[in-house]
């Protein structure tokens, strides 16, 4: 491929994007210039992969992911707090493959040989001239004594949209008038810095208008709220003061399975639904494949382009990544989709040749304050190159100034527009 | 299953003259590169659904995207979200996206 059919790709597929299905009929006899294999099918994957695809359509793009369907961990807090289902939350894969050509492999990797270039699943092997991993975070319940985990069922995380999203939402429904939701906070950084809050206030919602003899407890390791303070306090002040009891600076340390309690260094919960948001850290399986350096908790990765510091040919993208080597972006849906954006391109161009374009990324979460009204926190970033970091645009980062129902409706709209963007 | 055919063929053969049109009435450079570098996040959001609460950007003139752009970012149009995305993005660059945009949708074909 030339430069100059490079750049009218560019064109095409952006005025195709997420419309026409025939960006792999441009050159089905290409010969392909690499195989590049994606560890994760979420955010930061499926946004790597559709990048690739649309400008190369002749690039082998192999995704590997375990689970079947794709599970949407933004709005999954709208299922907790019983306004949206699963189902509102639940996509097929099959679109990207019929429209693109993205193979999909559902499958637990087990291993990733970064010299030999492969990526060993339970039951395949499979080789990569590019790697992008993309595995979101792991709950990491190893500082909480007494956890097993079996307890799963008894202290669901719902960090990662799933069973246990289905389970806390199941909770809450059926609680009895009066009881009480207990839900502890990690110490940031964990997956989505406002999500805790978001939850905590749908849950307040819910209870508030169904059950309000009930009462909500939170266990925040974190000195105050981490992300959108200022106006989630508002929201709770002026609507959840007699529901939500917010207790800063409380860590759980140990949990009594049996008697439903969490306990910090001050205090013992007990209650009759807990949601306990455990520590969280890259997977093991980047630590086994060498891929995190010593003593830290997140891959490090070059800003410009996401490539791993530590294996060539290995790009890292998404929840998993060190805020020390990216730069202070937030670990959320829209960053990742952001990240494999960029990654994608800079695939291309390395598979090409061609010059590395610099990172231009945005991100926008939303969060609800009640079933009626939402809230925003936005950022546009590029890439300083002095700190040779992902840092935001002067000027270009800020809250939504008050809470409003219209926000409520551009969060729904935002989730259909990029998880299409993502899977169709 | 021959209509299954002649549909497909004559879709190829729309999405070829696409191409054609394109190749042909497109010179790229590489501000075209720069556009897509930076337009690419954008439909995290804006997408080409005009159901949306988020205004699709199908359909609009570069004059408009532009002047509401660059209201955005002067604070002078109100958008608690647009105001702060807007001041992302130097002079020439929003003038990049809205070229981009208007272009792009203009040939495609809006739900």
């Amino acid at each position: 491929m030339n430069r100059r059919l490079f750049l009218s790709r560019l064109l095409y597929s952006a005025s195709l994007s997420g419309l026409l299905p025939f960006a792999n009929i441009v050159s089905s006899n290409a010969k392909s210039p690499g195989k590049v294999v994606i560890i994760g099918g979420g955010w930061g994957g499926l946004s790597a992969a559709k990048t690739i695809k649309l400008l190369s359509p002749e690039v082998d793009v192999l995704i590997i992911e375990k689970e079947k369907v794709f599970r949407s961990c933004p709005i999954s807090n709208w299922v907790i707090g019983q306004i949206k289902t699963m189902d509102d939350i639940t996509f097929s894969y099959t679109k990207l493959t019929r429209i693109y050509g993205i193979k999909f492999l559902h499958d637990n990797v087990s291993h990733i040989d970064t010299k030999k270039k492969v990526v060993v699943t339970d039951n395949n092997t499979v080789n990569y001239d590019k790697l992008v991993v993309s595995p979101g975070v792991e709950l990491d319940y190893s500082s909480i004594e007494n956890w097993d985990s079996s307890y799963a069922d008894v202290f669901p995380a719902a960090w990662k949209a799933g069973k246990e999203t289905a389970l806390l939402a199941k909770n809450i429904k059926n609680m009895p008038n009066g009881g009480v939701v207990a839900i502890s906070i990690p110490l940031s950084p964990y997956r989505c810095p406002p999500g805790p809050y978001e939850r905590i206030s749908l849950i307040a919602s819910y209870i508030k208008e169904n059950k309000p003899k009930s009462k909500l407890i939170v266990l925040d390791a974190n000195q105050k709220i981490v992300s959108k303070g200022k106006l989630f306090k508002k929201a709770w002040d002026d609507k959840y003061k007699d529901i939500i009891e917010y207790r800063p600076d409380s860590k759980v340390v140990e949990i009594s399975a049996n008697e439903n309690k969490l306990i910090t260094d001050f205090d013992d919960v007990k209650s009759d639904v807990v949601n306990l948001i455990p520590p969280q850290k890259a997977p093991k399986l980047l630590v086994d494949a060498g891929l995190i350096k010593e003593k830290e908790l997140w891959a490090s990765v070059n800003a410009y382009d996401f490539s791993s510091t530590i294996a060539k040919d290995v790009f890292i993208i998404g929840d998993s990544t060190s805020q020390i080597s990216v730069g202070k972006v937030p670990k959320s849906g829209y960053v990742a989709n952001s990240m494999g954006k960029v990654c994608g391109l800079a695939i291309v161009s390395e598979l090409y040749g061609f010059y590395k374009l610099p990172p231009s990324m945005i991100n926008t979460c939303f969060s609800l304050i009640s079933s009626e009204e939402g809230i925003s926190v936005s950022a546009v970033y590029h890439y300083d190159e002095s700190l040779k970091r992902i840092a935001v645009v002067k000027g270009a980062s800020g809250l939504s100034p008050k809470s409003s129902s219209i926000i409520k409706d551009n969060a729904w709209d935002w989730a259909n527009a990029i998880w299409n963007d993502m899977l169709t | 299953m021959n209509k299954i055919n002649y549909f497909l063929k004559l879709i190829i053969s729309i999405n070829i003259l696409f191409l054609f049109i394109l190749n042909n009435n497109y010179s790229t450079s590489d501000d075209d590169l720069d556009s897509y570098r930076i337009a690419l996040p954008c439909s995290g959001c804006h997408s080409v659904k005009k159901d949306s609460s988020i205004p699709s950007l199908c359909g609009l003139e570069e004059e408009y995207i532009l002047s509401a752009l660059v209201d955005y970012k002067l604070g002078v149009r109100d958008n608690y979200l647009m105001h702060i995305i807007a001041k992302g993005y130097s002079d020439s660059e929003l003038k990049k996206l809205s070229s981009y945009f208007s272009s792009t949708y203009s040939i495609r074909s809006c739900k």
